[in-house]
Parts: C-alpha cells; sequence; structure tokens
C-alpha cells in the first residue's frame, strides 16, 4: 500500500494560528471554570486568566523569534546548530518523552470523561484504544494533513461554543459575577497558576516551523494563536460564574458540560446539547492528541536518521497505551498530571528562552 | 499470499469487535422516568411490600413516575382508556439503591435523562439533612439535568403524582407546565430549578422552592412556596401566596399578574405588564442596615366594579395610590413575617449587601440571620409607583 503525498507540503500563517488554538484548547477547558473559581473570590478569575494569558503570550513570542531565525530546519537540527549536537540530541528526545506522556495523559482524560458522561459499561481501555487507533491513523499520514484537520475543527468548535453561550444567556445571571475585584495579588497569582497549565502547547510551532514557508511570518500566527483561547476561557468562566455563581463552580467537576446540560434550547431535537458538546471537545482533544504524538514522532525521527516513521509509530503506540493505563485511580492520574506540567513548563518556557539567549549571543541564523 | 491471509484474518477480527456494544439499551427497553416524588412512609403503609428485613429510621417512600411510550402515542384515539403512565412506590433509604431496585420491579430499565420534576414532601424537607442528602443524588448522577425543576409539596407527593389531570396525559407534564406560569400570576414563586437550588445549599443563605398542593377536589395548586433555613438547609415554613408575591416584588421576580385595589369600597383589577425594582441600602454606625427599596410598576385596568370616568386624571391618580398602598400592604407585610417570624432572610438583602458593599458585609455577614439577627433589625422602606398606562378598551361599561 502506497503512501499518498500531498503536492503542497507548506503552510501558512492562518495554519498555525489554527494549530496553535486547537492545540491549547484540550482538556483544560472543562475543569479550568473550577480550578480557577476557586483560588479566586467571586468573578475575579477573570483577571488571573488574562494573566496567565499574557504570559504564555510572551513565551509565545519568544518561541516564535526562535523559529523565525531558522528556515526549513527541524528542531534538532537547528539546536544542534545552538548548542552542539550532544545537546540537541538529549533535548529532543526528552521532548519526545514529554510529549508522549501528554499523549498518554490526555488519551487517559478522554477516556475516563468519556466513560463517566457516554459509555457506561464499556471498559475504560477499550475506549483508549479506540481513540488511539484513530489517532495513529491521523499521525501516520503527512504532517500537513493533521494540520488541515485543526483547520477544519477547530471552526466547528468555536462555533458550537458559541451556540452554547448563547443560549446560556437566559440563565445568566450578572448578579452572580459581583462584587468584583475583591481577591488580593496573592490569590490572583495562584489562579493565574492553575491557568497556565491550560495555555501550553505554543511551543509545539518549534516543530512545525520546518513547514512554514516564511517562518518569520509566525510572530502574529502564535499572537492570535494564543488569544483565541484566552478568549474562550475568559467567556466560559464568566457563563460559568454568572450561572452556577462561585459557590456552585468551585464544586462542579466539569462546568463546561454542566453549562451544555443546564441550558434548555427550545425544540426538544436539541435539548440534549452536551451531546454536541462532547462531540465538539472530543474533536478538540483529538487534534491536541494527535499533535502532541506527531511531534514526538517527529523528534525521534529526526533526532535518530535510521529510525522509519511507520516503525517509529509502532513502537510508540504500545507505550503510550501502556503509560495512559498505568494510573491505577485519580490520585495516580492527578500526579501523571503534575509532572507533565511541570515538564510543560520547562519545554514551553524555559528551553526556548535559553536557546533564544544562546542563538542571540552567538548569532546563529539560517543562511539566507 | 501470506500477506492477503493476514489482512483478512485482520478485517475479520475488527469484524467481531465493532460489533459489540456495551453500552446499547434500545430505546423501546428504555423506562423513563419524568416525575419523583418524595415522601416519609406512613407505619401502615402498603408502598413497599417486601417482606423481612426491617426499615430504618431514615427510610423513604419514593414514587416514580414513567411514561409508557406506546400509549402516548395512541391517545386521542377512542377505545383506548388506558393511562399513559404509571406510578411505582417504593421504600427506602438511599435513592440510588430505590433505583436499582426499581430495574427490578418493571420490564424497563430506569432512564432519568427526561426527569422533569422532584417533588419533596414538606415532612421529608422538614427532617435534619434530608433536603440536602436528597438533592445531593440528583445533582451527582449523570443523568440528571440541572433544569429539573423541584418542589416541595404541602401533603404527600405521592398524591400529586396520581392527580388525573384534565388537558394533559400526565401529570408530571401538567405540574412541569402549570409551575412555569409565573407570567400570569405574581402569587407564584419562579421555577426552582435544580442548578439553582445546588447553589442555594452551598451558600449560607436561606432560600424559596416552589411550593405545590393539592385540593380536595384532586387538583394540584401551584401557590406559595416553602421557606428554607440557609444554614441547616431545612424547611422551616410556608410562605403563603400573598407573601410570596411580596418577596417577588423586592426580588424584582415579579412578571405579571394582578392586584385587587380598592376605590370607594369597590375593587379594581390592574394588570401588571412591568415591574421595575431599585435597591439601595445605607450601613450607620457598622450594624444598622436601612434599605431603601423602589418599586414602579406599569400595568392596565382589567376589571372596574364600580363604573367612573376613567378619563379624569384625579380618578387615575386615586387608583394609582391605592394600587401603591396594596403593593406596600404585600411587601411590608412579608418583611414583617421574615424579620419577626422566622428572622430569615430570602429576600436576597444579604447577598445584594455582599454585592454592593463587600467590605461591610464581611464584618456584619456572621451576625446577619444569627446572632445578633441584624436582618430582623434593619430598616426596609419600601416605597411604590404604580403607573396605570392603559385602561381598557371601553371607558364605561354600564350607567349607575
Amino acid at each position: 500500500m502506497g503512501i499518498f503525498n500531498y503536492a503542497d507540503e507548506e503552510i501558512g500563517q492562518r495554519e498555525i494560528t489554527m494549530t496553535v488554538a486547537s492545540m491549547i484548547i484540550g482538556l483544560g477547558v472543562l475543569t479550568l471554570p473550577r480550578l480557577v473559581a476557586s483560588e479566586t473570590m467571586s468573578s475575579d478569575g477573570w483577571i488571573s486568566i488574562l494573566v496567565a494569558g499574557g504570559i504564555a503570550l510572551f513565551f509565545g513570542w519568544i518561541v516564535s523569534k526562535l523559529c523565525g531565525r531558522f528556515k526549513r530546519m527541524t528542531f534538532y537540527e537547528y539546536t544542534s546548530l545552538i548548542v552542539t549536537k550532544p545537546v540537541a540530541y538529549v533535548l529532543t528526545l526528552l521532548q519526545a518523552v514529554y510529549f508522549l506522556m501528554f499523549c498518554a495523559y490526555e488519551m487517559r482524560a478522554v477516556a475516563s470523561i468519556s466513560k463517566q458522561y457516554l459509555f457506561d459499561r464499556t471498559p475504560i481501555e477499550v475506549i483508549a484504544l479506540t481513540f488511539l487507533l484513530v489517532v495513529i491513523v491521523a499521525v501516520s499520514g503527512s504532517r500537513v494533513g493533521i494540520i488541515r484537520l485543526c483547520v477544519l475543527f477547530l471552526p466547528i468548535v468555536l462555533f458550537f461554543v458559541i451556540v452554547m453561550l448563547a443560549f446560556s444567556v437566559e440563565l445568566f445571571e450578572w448578579e452572580n459575577l459581583k462584587p468584583m475585584f475583591i481577591t488580593d495579588g496573592k490569590h490572583i497569582y495562584s489562579g493565574a497558576r492553575q491557568v497556565i497549565y491550560s495555555m501550553l502547547g505554543y511551543e509545539i510551532v518549534m516543530f512545525y516551523s520546518i513547514l512554514m514557508r516564511k517562518p518569520k511570518e509566525s510572530t502574529k500566527a502564535i499572537i492570535i494563536g494564543i488569544s483565541i483561547p484566552i478568549l474562550l476561557y475568559l467567556i466560559i468562566f464568566i457563563i460559568a460564574i454568572g450561572i452556577f455563581t462561585r459557590e456552585g463552580t468551585i464544586n462542579i467537576m466539569y462546568p463546561a458540560i454542566e453549562i451544555a446540560k443546564e441550558i434548555e434550547i427550545p425544540g426538544q431535537f436539541f435539548e440534549r446539547f452536551e451531546s454536541v458538546l462532547f462531540i465538539i471537545w472530543i474533536m478538540t482533544l483529538y487534534n491536541t492528541s494527535s499533535i502532541v504524538m506527531d511531534v514526538s514522532v517527529h523528534c525521534l525521527t529526526s533526532a535518530i536518521k535510521k529510525l522509519d516513521k511507520r516503525t517509529c509509530l509502532l513502537i510508540l503506540s504500545p507505550i503510550i497505551f501502556l503509560i495512559s493505563m498505568f494510573p491505577k485511580d485519580q490520585v495516580e492520574y492527578v500526579y501523571l498530571g503534575t509532572i507533565i506540567s511541570i515538564m510543560g513548563i520547562a519545554f514551553a518556557a524555559i528551553i526556548p528562552t535559553s536557546l533564544l539567549i544562546v542563538a542571540a549571543i552567538r548569532g546563529v541564523q539560517s543562511s539566507d | 499470499m501470506i500477506r492477503r491471509v493476514v489482512v483478512s484474518l485482520v478485517m475479520g477480527w475488527t469484524l467481531f469487535c465493532t460489533t459489540g456494544c456495551w453500552d446499547r439499551v434500545e430505546i423501546d427497553e428504555r423506562g423513563f422516568v419524568v416525575g419523583v416524588g418524595i415522601d416519609i412512609p406512613d407505619e401502615q403503609e402498603q408502598g413497599a411490600a417486601e417482606e423481612g428485613n426491617g426499615f430504618a429510621e431514615r427510610d423513604y417512600l419514593v414514587t416514580y413516575q414513567l411514561v409508557v411510550p406506546s400509549r402516548l402515542k395512541r391517545a386521542g384515539s377512542s377505545g383506548s382508556s388506558d393511562q399513559s403512565y404509571f406510578n411505582i412506590t417504593l421504600r427506602g433509604d438511599t435513592l440510588s439503591s430505590l433505583t436499582a431496585k426499581l430495574s427490578s420491579k418493571t420490564s424497563r430499565s430506569p432512564f432519568f435523562e427526561h426527569l422533569q420534576v422532584v417533588i419533596v414532601s414538606d415532612q421529608v424537607a422538614r427532617r435534619e439533612g434530608a433536603f440536602s442528602d436528597i438533592m445531593d443524588y440528583f445533582v451527582r448522577e449523570k443523568e440528571m439535568r440541572r433544569s429539573l425543576s423541584v418542589m416541595v409539596s404541602n401533603g404527600k407527593a405521592k398524591d400529586i403524582l396520581n392527580i388525573k389531570p384534565p388537558n394533559e396525559e400526565m401529570p408530571t407534564k401538567f405540574i412541569h407546565s402549570a409551575a412555569q406560569n409565573t407570567q400570569e400570576s405574581s402569587r407564584m414563586l419562579e421555577v426552582s430549578r435544580l442548578g439553582k437550588v445546588h447553589a442555594s445549599l452551598l451558600k449560607r443563605d436561606s432560600f424559596l422552592i416552589q411550593l405545590i398542593s393539592i385540593t380536595k377536589e384532586h387538583n394540584i395548586f401551584i401557590n406559595g412556596s416553602a421557606l428554607f433555613d440557609g444554614r441547616s438547609n431545612r424547611f422551616i415554613g410556608f410562605l403563603d401566596g400573598e407573601d410570596t408575591a411580596g418577596t417577588n416584588y423586592i426580588r424584582d421576580l415579579v412578571k405579571g399578574g394582578v392586584i385587587n385595589a380598592k376605590l370607594n369600597g369597590q375593587l379594581v383589577a390592574y394588570g401588571i405588564e412591568r415591574v421595575k425594582r431599585k435597591m439601595h441600602a445605607q450601613i450607620t454606625g457598622e450594624k444598622q442596615v436601612t434599605f431603601y427599596i423602589d418599586i414602579h410598576t406599569m400595568g392596565t385596568l382589567e376589571q372596574i366594579y364600580k363604573q367612573m370616568d376613567i378619563t379624569k386624571k384625579k380618578i387615575i391618580l386615586t387608583l394609582e395610590d391605592r394600587i401603591d398602598q396594596d403593593i406596600a400592604r404585600i411587601t411590608n407585610h412579608v418583611v414583617k413575617i421574615l424579620q419577626q417570624d422566622y428572622g430569615r432572610d430570602v429576600l436576597e438583602l444579604g447577598a445584594y449587601l455582599s454585592q454592593e458593599h463587600y467590605a461591610q458585609w464581611e464584618k456584619i455577614k456572621d451576625n446577619w440571620e444569627e446572632g445578633e439577627n441584624l436582618f430582623s433589625k434593619s430598616k426596609i422602606i419600601i416605597k411604590v409607583n404604580s403607573i396605570v398606562k392603559r385602561t381598557g378598551n371601553v371607558i364605561e361599561s354600564e350607567k349607575d
């Protein structure tokens, strides 16, 4: 069986924008209102979201500056130029491990939340496996294919989120947002810390810049790409507080799902709006999972030249499945999440910054 | 060749795997539960027919109303006198175990996603902690929707689910639509959505739940409200229709309704179209709170007993004045009851203070409903201003 190759293996600014947005929107959106509200008072969590968004925008800008220096180069290639080959080798392999674990974590989340709300009796392993198989299909094709999938899904996702929010206006109570500005700086900061984990993901541009026609354009793309989730998080948070009040929000496991369950759309057919929410949510998680798995495969194949992409996938898939099934209960699962978050901060903030500084000092960039 | 064999084996295996579905429940095998009523069992209650195991003190008697979809379809055609629903009453402690018990009593497995109404009897709600224990099941269970309406019944919830509604096929459907008629009556509380009840349970403020009663003629009557203490989440008393109307005026929830004002000893019916409420509070000496509440109403004259020239300005002004007095009487009465008899703030005045005067509220909130009971000591000054916008199609309908 031959593999179909797209003639046009290049992407522009818009594709990167949408990929970044789809990558960031993922797991966090379901729990974010609860996590932010539990750290802040009343409706002040929006400040935390903005603060975290600002931090993400700053590091996103750094990532784009780093990518802008190198044209048509893989992460491994340009880090080799900046900080010698052995260091680049280690960094690339670590990134591969990180994205591998990220993929496993996402898969577990999809499986357990789908089980709770949709498949009562289906074993969690089966749900996870089904999801993994579909992700493999996406990853085994062309890399641009995944990006095209993001471009396809993101507008659908945003459209349905807007529909959901429009219908929640009826239940929304402004009084619940008051009083405002009563949280002190310390709690705003701890709220922002909860949000920042949901803002990670823009760093994937470091691995997709090789496909870009003009990597210098990536700055604007990343900034808009990060702004979309910030806006989405803000809206969902405000709606959650407006409907459930702050006390309600901090006691609801997945506020975004409950918003969908609380709203009533005229006409019996659309009454079960949460099913639509699940579809779009699984679509975003599918995008996120495919991207992280693809990046992981890309890291390994670019560092280890002999490794073929399909072989690599065959080796990685069972590992991802095993990691995702490894946590035996909620506590261990949260622990896995914490490890990934810490690694995420390192790879999304510290490494790009240090690489950019070293590159600037040594004056490394592409020849043209 | 080997490749072909492998491919066909994999395909065959996939076929076997994809045809199984763990969660398949055909729609005609589901038992749609549309209403749940919760009572305290009497000693001689027949609802639970099981013998042997002695029942615990905290048992509930739970009535489930299930739909029979096939009969729903045939409704309207003559000859079928069958009901399109049936009720099952079970006795037990946790609602979850009762649901399990329910599935052994019907041919269809119970399915709660279409549940519309939960009725808790006043006796149950009066029990320590019972109301919140019951609500816990409904907010926690994944099949439940946060938009379902919660009601407290004055009398047995089971009887309410057994009424024969005149125009609807199912009692629950009837109750559910009747509960939404707040546009016509100011004496009904707005629907107590489960989501809202959940928020009320989490907060310390006292709250009201829509009240449903059953008349001697086996009709339902949605009027008034049940008052719950915010701390213990226990039912502590009824507010009648007029008092509920008073709370609606103060909380700015009136969407319609009629005021019967008296002019020269004769009744005049004033139909309310719009109500606006403005409120501001003043805190003096850190303890004394004064609320100024302005209620503006707009409406039309709907019926006049004693004919008069309603084109005259003076008559309209006296009429408006009488309407003001009547609304002021209603609102002041409920304020008096709440401050003096119950000492519970269901007027959301505490919530108002926390929203608009947060710093001062933080200091007094522990003494609001308990301790020094600042709510009872606060002054509530109500001003009403009504406008008769229209006077109807005719000037006089008869000559004296």
